[in-house]
């Protein structure tokens, strides 16, 4: 009897005591949370989420959905025409180079969520910021975070237009859209408050982050651009801005044009304003320029590391503008018979008597001219998969492939804003200003002889676009040069040309408006 | 909720108290003996005699006899034994008795597990189905699952292809949640969610598996996709038992892709004017798909015995199962040990229990890629070079030697599961016991996959040159387990009331490390030569990615903690043996959950109505039985990982170069959400069962409403304001209805020849009806890319094959309808006018709703034949009504490429030499009756004394498959957002591991 009641006393208390371990509460043991990070008595810890700031700018020119192919892939200099199977990619290179995007096409979402994850993440650690005490490095720091801000939305204007704009972390409404005209007004405004705190200095310690310069660089582009954003002009300020450079003395054309983007540029590149860097030993390259260019067997020659896609390459009527035999920039473009001095032997580049490439049994001869339709009956946009289709399109080697890499990224830092362009950009500004274009002569043939050209005796607005064209070409410019040279919706590859005006600005990525109610479309697109 | 739980204890105990102090005076006691056989004088050793009404029982010995102490007073004997009707027996003065039981056919009076306790099948409310080792499919069996495979009406379990080390898929009438947790809960005697790696299929006694919630709300958040109870073998009074199980098995590859010879390839070739290239063209005829199978040779033996006197029994078993796949180097090998003891002291009021579990598995996966290569690779090319090395074309883009990707990717793991439990269960006084059941289980699994330095695949995909590359983990896993429950039954009168209450405690514990490196200097070494790499090893976050992927076994869970605590409680009410009233009611907190939703209620009601007991029904002659049942229920699915409701910080891959540095940074990579739970499923279910003239037709039918809301899914949000696009929260709602039917007719039962005849039939009609609540709305999801319904074809990127959209079904294909072929031999596709062009814009207004992966019907038909000692068993399954996109054929239909990739036979054939891309001219019809078993065996005659049975038996597994579907098998995993595609293994969709034919030669021996 006894024992049965000890029994029931000691089974009482094993159910009293388990019923202690009623704690639900979480703590991640391996990853940093919001109740650990950042910590307030660790300083280091804020410098830490302030960086991540800037590696969002590579997603912009990263491998696959970029900012870098939205804006050229819907113009003349860049096509990804599909070769039999490759490229397909549900027609989205096919509607780039039509001028029939859609909404819920792959790259017009990517491109805005880069945007907009990257705008979050400044408002994030402005906001963290707010809570660390005030100095002269905090301000700085606060500005350079704030014009990266204004970089990323300058971008999503350029493509989108009407964009909502928040500015503070602590909004949780989603965000309804802003007029383009205000947005401009908006980065205007933000610039020029915070230009004067960013550093003067342009040295290894602001390489890759914004200066006083990389603001006015990104004014003048504001400026320069003001009649397509606002339909207002503002040639003078464009000016002003452009002039506020020059007359820093902190830069300077490169003599050498190829070596501005090759692997190794930098803090010592004296032409470049702002870049973002790129460093494959450091995991910090999303940059795969020649892995989706080259053909296939043009491995051996350059001696990569994996076999290139066989992508993108340029419209012969673009790639026409290189006229000067002497024009240094034609070294940019890889057309004609490829040789190869190297082979892949065990795995190992080793050197052999110069050789032809072959495709499917064939010389590689890359041509300008594109066999459009070749390789699919219905579809125009084929070139197929025979030596003909694979080796058609002029490719740009810019960023030069490294030879022996590690793997398929670059270790070329890819350049934004570089001086050449604010040359080029005062010099339209000016003509434009006094609607003479002969104005901008004297700009574009100091710049040709730099490059190696033989000057122009006359210039038209035409001639300032195509001096544009060759200087940048695969850059970020050419759809907002052609918008403002009013040249969008011209007839170029299989295009026929389209008029239509809201073709002037992407959709809003059809994502975006289902996450967030409060979005309307741009005009055209519903 | 908890101050009456302790109240209830409280009284519970004083109670207790109480009746000990009054039973102090014993009663006058007298001895009986008698014996316990079967109707046809089979000796039944381990049934059961007990004085009607109280606890005072005994079980036979080895010869059938028993020895019982009955008080003066007591009126009637009763004896049991599990598949034989109850016989009570009236005391009278009589000393010796003799029960003779008669077979149960129907079956009814077996007791069924019902969670926290039994039920006489006749007393269920719920929609239960019994599975006992007699129906199990025999065959080369990797686990449990399999056993029931076409069983269970409603119970869909799949599995795609015949991969040694991948399990089946589970889904319990439809779909009901949209992420990866969709295996019912398995509670093994009492242990909820213990391993299923564990039990033998021999050392199985019944899986009872309960399908509505009324059944399965007791286990609350887990039960969402049913709860599958398992019940082990166990040891019994009397003469030691032993039973040696063994068979071989032959394994063939059932049905390969009708490819492409190197004859007429070229013949097609020469036709349109060209030619291999040389550097392929080795003028050989290999055929890659017999190159990278084998046949294959598994076995299994299995040792059990048990045995013990009246008080204590045990039961050991040990066994062995090894299994190599037909694709090379893939194979699979388990060893298992078990020791349950049971020990019962003061006249049972006690009872003891322990059991201890120990198994060691070994698997080498192989990588699916190496399936789409061996369709792709040239025939032309021979598989070595003339050096020996492995032929390779690096020119070529996704083109590698299949063989190589398999001999020079090796990936192993070993698991080894150790599990102990210790079962302590009193009897208070008359009618209320206490039950507690501890359970630890551990896990340890040690992988490591290894690159060769020579591998071309891996150094075009990893980018590592000719350093191959290595990766090992080691991850840990503790379970531990306490269940406390209490259990009150008292009959008066015609009311009979069954209470049962406790509590229940778990904690789960992952810790895991990796280590790789790809600085290998050679192969000598192998994986394990990391330290003579160069670097030697690094330690690293883990790798993730997707089943067939290079790293598919590398996403351990990384180190994390999970604890579920639970309350529950249940009353079953029985009026006058026919009315049966069921409620329960569980609460469960869990540490996965946000702030705001720690813990959930899962109720359930049911009531059944013993028609057949009623007094206008018994002059129904016909009618042996017959029951009604409805029940309602919630459960819930807490198909989440640990932590994803906190706000999370992460490294931000690359470094990034500020103040003329490269530096680390870190973002934040997960929204928090306090309002994270789990996802509710309310089912509604009525169901009658019957049974026809003496039990010679036996079945019940059920129809249900399964709604499910609050469905966990990844959402996008804007962003800003939220700082991550991305957030995982509970939204939408889903609908599944169905009917499920099961029968089993003993048509024939003659001593010498019987033929029984079981079939089960379930339709279920699932519908998404919103994938939105009142914060985040998603109106559909095509699901492009990596995980979507894309399943990788080249050229295709983005485009979709299926959408998840309000007001359809999960897996409804959404893509171009083709429309035949023009004058020109060029495809037609409907455009969103309804004219068939030949030109497509890749727009989806073209897209057309196109039949869902999704059966309507699956079904299963057992065929039964005794013919004196010989039995023949055909078992027949299959579904219809759904469709499969082949993806595959798609990615074998390129003649454009013939002269780079090989193709099909069928695209010979057929001719077209665009680009293929997804349209339903590659949809085809999922349908398919297979004869997945046929067994024949014989009883070999008792010729010595000691043995008991031994039966040998020759089974064949997959005899044949009668569907239309073109692929090597129609057989898929339905789970997920978008099932139903056979992908070329690329975002990961794989290619289906070739299916098996299997001939297995077994021998069963009892002693």
């Amino acid at each position: 009897m006894k024992k049965k009641l000890y029994t029931g006393i000691l089974s009482g208390c094993l159910l009293l005591s388990v019923m202690g371990c009623n704690d639900l509460s979480e703590v991640d043991p391996s990853n940093l949370s919001g109740n650990n990070f950042p910590t307030p008595n660790n300083p280091a810890t804020y410098s830490l989420l302030a960086g991540d700031v800037f590696s969002q700018l590579r997603p912009l020119v990263k491998n696959w959905n970029s900012y870098w192919e939205l804006v050229n892939t819907c113009t003349d200099e860049m096509v990804i025409p599909t070769r039999a199977g490759d490229w397909g990619d549900g027609n989205m290179w096919r509607n780039m180079h039509l001028h029939e995007w859609t909404k819920t096409q792959n790259n017009v979402g990517d491109v805005w969520n880069v945007g907009y994850v990257g705008i979050g993440k400044c408002n994030l650690v402005l906001k963290v910021f707010e809570g660390v005490s005030e100095s002269d490095q905090k301000k700085i720091i606060v500005a350079q975070i704030r014009t990266i801000r204004a970089l990323f939305y300058y971008f999503m204007m350029e493509v989108y237009g009407n964009i909502p704009i928040v500015t503070n972390f602590d909004e949780t409404t989603p965000p309804a859209n802003t007029a383009r005209t205000n947005v401009w007004n908006f980065l205007v405004k933000e610039l020029t408050e915070i230009t004067p705190i960013l550093p003067l200095e342009v040295n290894a310690n602001t390489y890759g982050m914004p200066t006083q310069w990389m603001a006015k660089t990104l004014l003048a582009k504001l400026y320069l651009n003001a009649k397509v954003y606002t339909g207002e002009e503002k040639w003078t300020e464009a000016i002003a801005a452009c002039d506020d450079v020059i007359n820093s003395s902190k830069y300077v054309l490169n003599p050498d044009y190829m070596s501005i983007f090759a692997s190794g540029n930098g803090p010592s590149t004296k032409e470049i304003i702002f870049a973002i860097p790129m460093d494959v030993s450091f995991n910090a390259a999303e940059l795969t320029f020649w892995q989706r260019v080259l053909p296939g067997a043009t491995a051996n020659k350059f001696r990569l590391p994996t076999t290139p896609w066989n992508g993108h390459c340029t419209l012969p009527e673009f790639y026409a503008l290189y006229n000067d035999p002497n024009d240094q920039r034609n070294a940019q473009w890889l057309v004609g018979k490829q040789t190869a001095r190297y082979k892949k032997i065990n795995g190992q580049y080793v050197d052999v008597p110069e050789y032809t490439l072959q495709v499917n049994g064939a010389d590689m001869v890359i041509t300008p001219e594109i066999p459009w339709g070749k390789g699919d009956a219905v579809n125009p946009f084929n070139v197929g998969n025979t030596p003909e289709g694979l080796n058609a399109g002029v490719r740009n080697v810019k960023y030069y492939p490294e030879a022996n890499s590690i793997n398929n990224s670059s270790n070329n830092d890819f350049v934004v804003f570089r001086y050449a362009d604010i040359l080029l950009m005062k010099a339209e500004a000016e003509a434009r200003k006094a609607n003479n274009a002969a104005l901008a002569l004297p700009a574009i043939n100091a710049l040709r002889t730099v490059r190696g050209a033989a000057p122009l005796a006359t210039a038209t607005f035409q001639t300032i676009l195509d001096e544009r064209g060759r200087e940048f070409a695969w850059e970020l410019w050419r759809r907002n040069d052609l918008i403002r040279f009013g040249q969008w919706g011209g007839k170029w590859g299989i295009n026929p040309g389209k008029p239509d005006s809201h073709l002037l600005l992407f959709p809003i990525p059809q994502t975006a408006i289902n996450a967030n109610p409060n979005l309307k479309q741009n005009p055209g697109y519903n | 909720m908890m101050r009456n739980f302790y109240n209830l204890l409280q009284k519970g105990f004083f109670v207790v108290w109480l009746v000990t102090v009054c039973q102090v005076a014993v009663a006058q006691q007298r001895d009986i003996t008698g014996v316990v056989m079967s109707t046809e004088g089979e000796i039944l050793p381990g049934a059961t005699v007990s004085v009607k009404g109280t606890t005072i029982g005994a079980t036979t010995s080895a010869d059938g006899k028993f020895l019982l102490k009955i008080p003066a007073d007591a009126q009637t004997l009763v004896a049991s034994y599990i598949g034989y009707q109850l016989l009570e027996m009236p005391v009278g003065a009589k000393t010796y008795f003799e029960f003779k039981l008669e077979a149960d056919i129907s079956s009814l009076n077996e007791v069924v597990v019902i969670g926290y306790g039994e039920v006489k099948k006749s007393d269920l409310t719920g929609a239960v189905t019994t599975v006992s080792p007699k129906d199990f499919n025999s065959g080369v069996v990797l686990s449990p699952a399999q056993l029931l495979q076409g069983r269970v009406a409603g119970l869909t379990i799949s599995k795609a292809g015949g991969d040694p080390t991948q399990g089946s898929s589970i889904q319990l009438r439809g779909p009901s949640t949209l992420g990866t947790q969709t295996s019912p809960l398995f509670v093994i005697d009492g242990v909820p969610g213990a391993s299923l790696d564990l039990i033998a299929p021999e050392d199985i006694v019944s899986m009872d598996v309960a399908r509505d919630a009324a059944s399965t709300a007791i286990y609350g958040t887990r039960a969402a996709n049913g709860v599958i109870f398992v019940k082990t073998r166990r040891g019994k009074a009397g003469q030691t038992t032993i039973n040696y199980h063994v068979y071989g098995g032959l394994e063939k590859v059932a049905k390969d892709y009708d490819m492409a010879s190197t004859d007429e390839v070229r013949a097609y070739l020469t036709s349109k004017g060209k030619s291999f290239t040389v550097a392929d063209d080795d003028n050989a005829n290999t055929n890659w798909q017999k190159v990278i199978t084998q046949d294959s040779y598994s076995q299994n033996h299995n040792l059990s015995f048990g045995g013990g006197n009246e008080n204590s029994h045990y039961q050991a078993s040990f066994s062995y199962f090894d299994r190599p796949g037909v694709v090379k180097t893939s194979g699979y090998n388990r060893t298992m040990g078990r020791l349950a003891l049971d020990h019962n002291m003061f006249n049972n009021k006690v009872r003891l229990g322990a059991t201890i579990s120990n198994s060691v598995s070994n698997g080498t996966p192989v990588n699916y890629k190496a399936f789409e290569q061996a369709l792709r690779y040239l025939p032309v090319t021979n598989v070595y070079e003339a050096d020996g090395k492995y032929s390779e074309n690096t020119a070529r883009p996704f083109y590698f030697n299949p063989l190589a990707i398999l001999e020079q990717n090796t990936e192993t793991y070993k698991t080894s599961v150790l599990l102990g439990t210790a079962q302590l269960g009193v009897t208070l006084l008359p009618g209320l016991t206490f039950d507690a059941i501890g359970t630890v289980q551990r896990d340890i699994t040690e992988r490591a996959l290894y690159q060769s330095v020579n591998s071309t695949y891996a150094r075009v995909n990893n980018s590592n040159f000719n350093s191959g590359f290595g990766a090992q983990n080691y991850t840990t896993f503790q379970n531990k387990i306490l269940e406390l429950f209490l259990g009150y039954s008292k009959t008066f009168g015609i009311h009979d009331l069954r209470l049962t209450a406790g509590y229940s405690f778990q904690q789960d514990n992952y810790k895991g490390l990796q280590a790789v490196t790809n600085g290998y200097i050679s192969d000598d070494l192998g994986v394990e030569g990391y330290l003579a790499a160069n670097p030697s090893t690094s330690f690293t976050a883990y790798l993730t990615g997707n089943a067939g992927d290079d790293y598919r076994n590398f996403y351990p869970k990384s180190n994390s903690q999970n604890r579920l605590v639970s309350y529950y409680g249940r009353a079953i009410y029985t009026l006058s043996d026919k009315y049966i009233l069921q409620a329960v009611l569980r609460r469960d907190g869990s540490s996965r959950f946000g702030e705001n939703n720690k813990w959930g209620f899962f109720p359930a009601v049911s009531a059944a109505w013993k028609l057949s007991s009623e007094n206008f029904m018994q002059d129904l002659s016909l009618l042996s039985d017959l029951k009604l049942r409805v029940g309602w229920g919630v459960s819930g699915n807490q198909g989440l990982n640990p932590y994803q409701s906190l706000v999370r910080y992460g490294r931000t891959t690359g470094a990034v170069f500020v103040n003329g540095a490269w530096t680390s940074s870190y973002s934040q990579v997960q929204n928090a959400n306090p309002d994270l739970k789990w996802e509710t499923t309310t089912t509604l279910n009525a169901g009658i069962d019957f049974s026809l003239w003496q039990n010679r037709v036996t079945g019940s039918i059920d129809i249900y409403n399964k709604n499910t809301k609050d469905m966990l899914f990844l959402y996008n949000v804007p962003s800003p304001p939220y700082p991550v696009n991305t957030i995982f929260a509970n939204a939408g709602e889903m609908v599944n209805k169905g009917i499920e039917v099961a029968m089993t007719g003993n048509v024939i039962n003659k001593e010498k020849f019987k033929w029984s005849v079981s079939l089960n039939l379930a339709h279920n009609k699932n519908e998404v009806k919103s994938l939105s609540n009142n914060l985040f709305s998603k109106t559909e999801d095509l699901g492009l890319g990596y995980g979507g319904s894309d399943p990788g074809l080249q050229g295709a990127s983005f485009q979709t094959t299926q959408v998840l959209r309000p007001g359809l079904a999960v897996g409804t294909f959404y893509m171009y309808e083709y429309a035949g072929i023009d004058a020109n031999g060029n495809r037609l596709y409907y455009n969103k006018n309804g004219e068939a062009v030949s030109k497509v814009d890749n727009k989806q207004d073209d897209y057309r709703i196109l039949g869902s992966a999704l059966p309507k019907f699956t079904y299963g038909l057992t065929q039964n034949f005794n013919y004196g000692s010989f039995g023949l068993t055909l078992f027949f399954r299959g579904v219809s009504g759904n469709k499969i996109f082949n993806a595959m054929a798609a990615n074998l239909d390129r003649l454009a490429d013939a002269s780079s990739i090989n193709v099909s036979k069928a695209a010979l054939a057929g001719g077209y030499t665009g680009t293929p891309f997804y349209s339903s001219y590659y949809l085809e019809n999922g349908s398919y009756l297979r004869l997945d078993n046929v067994t024949l065996s014989y009883k070999i005659p008792q010729f010595v004394n000691a043995l008991k049975n031994a039966t040998v038996y020759f089974a064949t597994q997959n005899v044949f498959t009668i569907t239309k579907f073109s692929g090597v098998d129609p057989e898929l995993d339905y789970s997920g957002r978008f099932p139903g595609i056979v992908g070329v293994g690329k975002n990961g969709i794989n290619p289906t591991y070739y299916r098996t034919r299997s001939f297995t030669l077994g021998l069963n021996v009892t002693f």
